[in-house]
């Protein structure tokens, strides 16, 4: 049976999500539409056509064949945080998240800690290091991102092939670490 | 946000493009990222863009590709594959991304052999 895998590449705006996809997929990275309504992000005012306006986002997701009949593809978040709807669909049967982290702007990951957070989904926090030095001690940025103590956290360079593989790899460990032996 | 993505769909409303349809069947569980193959049928009856799709697909192709290949938006891309599925065009491969330990481990190994 031909099969698919996702995995998405979640953090906030600029944090490399689209280098550690290219860097790792086997095609030049793809970008994918969708339009979203009003009625997609909840405005429900019907008076006047500028509420009805279509917003479009753009997804960027590379693939990765792992044999025959199994292709896992790389999803990366759109640039912004408020398309949840988006995020569903690209979360929905994944294998999990590795969220990218920019130490100089913490903050702009923490929607995306969030979100896999409440919903269970298994998540690898990557510090991506094409920024720098991370000026920052392991226990710093777990803090600052209140990453539970089960979530495994990485460093990366996104642009490095090897590296973006090696969080790829921690994150299926998590997942499958998730899921209980069969007796 | 990009030029030339569904020029058509600001002319023509989408459920005309599409045999009335606006939405994939109801019990359509199509995912971004499920694949479809196109299966031996004559394809010189279908409507252009449905040809190219059908042509696309050749070989393996997801939702997500064939929306980016053809410039088409993730949900009327979705629209027309469902339309090509029930007529018969296309086969679909797992409608649901696989989550389970057996394929977890497959990309693992997959993943660690790169």
């Amino acid at each position: 049976m031909h099969r698919s895998v996702k995995i998405v590449i979640a953090g906030g705006f600029g944090t490399g999500k689209t280098t550690l996809v290219g860097s790792v997929s086997e095609i030049e990275p793809l970008t994918t539409e969708e339009t979203l309504t009003s009625a997609s992000v909840g405005i429900d005012d019907l008076a006047g056509v500028e509420s009805k306006r279509n917003t479009t986002v753009a997804l960027d997701f590379g693939r990765i064949t792992i044999t025959d009949d199994v292709v896992l593809y790389l999803f990366g978040t759109p640039g912004q945080d408020r398309f949840w709807f988006i995020w569903d669909e690209l979360s929905r049967g994944a294998v999990g998240a590795i969220v990218l982290v920019d130490t100089r702007r913490l903050a702009t990951s923490f929607a995306a800690v969030d979100y896999f957070e409440r919903r269970g989904i298994p998540f690898v926090a990557a510090v991506n290091r094409f920024f720098g030095e991370c000026p920052y001690t392991e226990p710093e940025v777990r803090e600052a991102l209140e990453l539970g103590p089960d979530v495994p956290l990485v460093w990366c360079d996104a642009r490095d092939r090897e590296s973006s593989k090696q969080a790829l790899v921690r994150l299926v460990q998590h997942a499958l670490s998730r899921i209980p032996a069969v007796a | 946000m990009t030029d030339g993505w569904d020029d058509a769909e600001s002319l023509v409303p989408l459920y005309v493009q599409v045999k009335g349809r606006a939405l994939p069947r109801a019990q359509s569980t199509l995912d971004i990222s499920t694949q479809v193959l196109a299966m031996p049928m004559d394809p010189s009856r279908l409507e252009p863009e449905a040809r190219r799709l059908y042509e696309l697909c050749y070989r393996w192709q997801s939702v997500a590709e064939i929306s980016a290949h053809l410039r088409r938006t993730l949900t009327s891309t979705k629209v027309l594959v469902d339309v090509l599925l029930e007529e018969g065009y296309l086969t679909v491969g797992a409608e649901r991304p696989m989550e389970q330990r057996e394929t977890l481990q497959l990309v693992l190994d997959g993943l660690l052999n790169l």
